[in-house]
């Protein structure tokens, strides 16, 4: 009896000390590369290395990445002056626009979403994301660099001394709201390849506004904007020369909008988890991640509400606009309580067409999401946030299971579709 | 052997050899589990932090002994000391416009970005403290990335979003 008692102890004993080692998958140490110099963001390629130390090999493709970003960035870029897009953007209405292959690639992938989304996500808001001060214009901390009459970055007195000395963003004028978004009509972009070089012919459409204070007339013309998309291509792009290179684990991130995973060699189903970022971290939810999800061998893509926004008459004003309405997702003025979807995560997808389908299901709203989700994408997973300024209520709306999407925030609520 | 037996039996002997070898290696494995949740974290504690600016180490700060910079970058760090308290400040570029503060508490051992003029918001003063080997503290629009000293960046749970 004692015999057995003390078997049994010992073999409990045992397994607890070998119980940390039970979940090991293949050897190896997890590390990385980490660079800030593209899409004014971070990229971050981590892969499995046998000895924890970077090969010439990984080096080398770590190059290849970088190259290929920069490429797209400067292919894609609206600050980059020779750049395909700023070229277009600095185009009259109706010249046609000689672009590069990528430029090319990433408009007609932008075409085919416009589409499918029905004009929800629409990359020919860049006049509507310069009015509400998302442009790079705006990244320095003092007033907006190259100052336009329909800037809504005003310099005031903050302390009633008379003198201006901080920055604030005003409600745009209704005029700018107009012919900025009568401006968007992504459709009526022409894109067509002859002798082997590709071109886009900007629409006829310009608008004249007479700017208040100097009473001069200004034309606008179509600004496109492919931030997003142009993040979740070059996700793609880097996956490709990452998995050509014959790397089964690690994954990418580009500023934790875009990325894609591969295996997990340190667990025994190989799957990553990764944290879902929090969009309201505050006393109420007071946790950097309100979820995790697990995925192996997969693109994922986020959009939000909280990283870049403006709090302009104690409303939020983020960088997604609804290109229906000319105003950030969620802040139109008959949405008094700002209710709305605030951050959304499409699975599966490439990650270019996973960042146009979150910034489109962010823009159409839960019900308009719900429906797109199940008719245009049943076989994806999906999780998005839905608030409800009614009775200040979050609510989780999501088709992944418990094993697949776990943690949850207390106080948000969830709903299983 | 009946009941009545094994109740005498233990009224005489409650506890034999075996049951005080095994009560005791349970006793130790626990004191064991104990102290190394306990105490153990404290050795994960960073030693002081560096700098990597555009993937380059540029500067490192020892909370023992103090701060030492890369070739070529020693006018682009400015220290100011009160007390137990230094305050760092980096500069990302030659005309010294864009620039990052530190606040080190050398007796606590640890590291916090309290000023930057980065961007409106300043995410990196609002990033966690670093404390331990696995702390750190990003400024995207900087491309400046505050790492604890010994220990590498952590690659192990990406976060979306």
């Amino acid at each position: 009896m004692r015999k057995r008692f003390a078997a049994i102890i010992s073999a409990a004993l045992c397994l607890l000390f070998l119980f940390p080692f039970t979940a090991c998958g293949e050897s190896g140490t997890l590390i990385g590369y980490t660079s800030y110099a593209y899409f004014n963001t971070s990229a971050v390629w981590a892969f499995r290395s046998e000895n924890g130390k970077e090969t010439d090999a990984d080096a080398a493709v770590w190059e290849q990445i970088k190259t290929r970003l920069g490429e797209i960035e400067n292919s894609v870029s609206s600050e980059a002056e020779e750049s395909s897009i700023a070229r277009f953007n600095r185009a009259a209405a109706g010249e046609t626009v000689q672009i590069d292959g990528t430029a090319y690639a990433l408009l007609l992938q932008a075409k085919e979403m416009y589409v499918k989304t029905e004009g929800a996500y629409n990359p020919a808001v860049g006049l509507l994301v310069d009015l509400w001060g998302f442009s790079p214009r705006f990244t320095g901390t003092e007033g907006a660099a190259d100052p336009q009459p329909y800037d809504t970055l005003v310099h005031y007195d903050s302390n009633g001394d008379g003198e201006e000395d901080a920055y604030k963003f005003v409600l745009p004028q209704e005029k700018y709201l107009t012919a900025f978004r009568n401006l968007s009509d992504f459709s009526a972009v022409e894109l067509f390849e002859k002798d082997g070089e590709y071109f886009a012919k900007k629409p006829n459409t310009a608008f004249a506004v007479v700017a208040d204070e100097t009473g001069t007339e200004h034309t606008y013309t179509m600004q496109l904007n492919l931030g997003g998309i142009g993040k979740g291509y070059a996700v793609d792009e880097a996956e490709r020369l990452i998995r050509a290179a014959g790397y089964r684990f690690g994954y990418f991130n580009l500023g934790a909008s875009s990325m894609c995973v591969l295996r997990d060699f340190r667990n025994k189903d190989e799957a990553w988890e990764i944290g879902l970022g929090n969009p309201r971290l505050s006393e109420r939810f007071p946790v950097s991640e309100y979820g995790t999800v697990k995925q192996t061998d997969i693109s994922l893509s986020s959009s939000g509400d909280y990283e870049q926004y403006h709090m302009i008459e104690g409303r939020r004003h983020c960088h997604i606009i609804n290109p229906f309405t000319g105003y950030p997702i969620n802040a139109q003025p008959q949405n008094a309580k700002g209710s709305g979807i605030i951050v959304a995560s499409v699975f599966g997808l490439s990650a270019a067409e996973g960042d146009a389908t979150t910034t489109a299901l962010m823009v159409m709203g839960k019900e308009k999401a719900l429906a797109y989700l199940a008719e245009k994408l049943p076989e994806k997973q999906f999780v998005f946030i839905y608030y409800n300024g009614e009775d200040d209520s979050y609510t989780v709306y999501t088709n992944m299971n418990d094993s697949s999407l776990f943690g949850i925030v207390s106080g948000m609520a969830t709903e299983k579709i | 052997m009946s009941l009545r037996r094994i109740e005498q039996v233990k009224g005489k002997k409650p506890f034999a050899v075996w049951d005080l070898l095994i009560y005791g290696v349970l006793a130790v494995f626990i004191a064991v589990l104990f102290i190394v949740f306990v105490f153990g974290g404290n050795r994960d504690r960073t030693a002081g932090i560096r700098l990597v600016f555009r993937e380059q180490v540029v500067y490192t700060y020892s909370f023992q002994e103090g701060g030492k910079a890369a070739q070529g970058w020693e006018n682009r760090v400015a220290l100011r000391t009160e007390g137990d308290t230094v305050f760092l400040t980096f500069y990302s570029d030659e005309e010294g416009k864009r620039f990052n503060t530190l606040m080190l508490d050398l007796k606590n051992g640890s590291a916090k970005m309290t000023n930057a003029n980065c961007s409106r918001h300043k995410d990196c003063t609002f990033m966690e403290e670093i404390t331990t080997q696995k702390g750190v503290i990003v400024c995207v629009p900087h491309g400046l990335k505050v790492l604890a000293l010994e220990g590498s960046e952590n690659f192990d749970k990406p976060s979306l979003g």
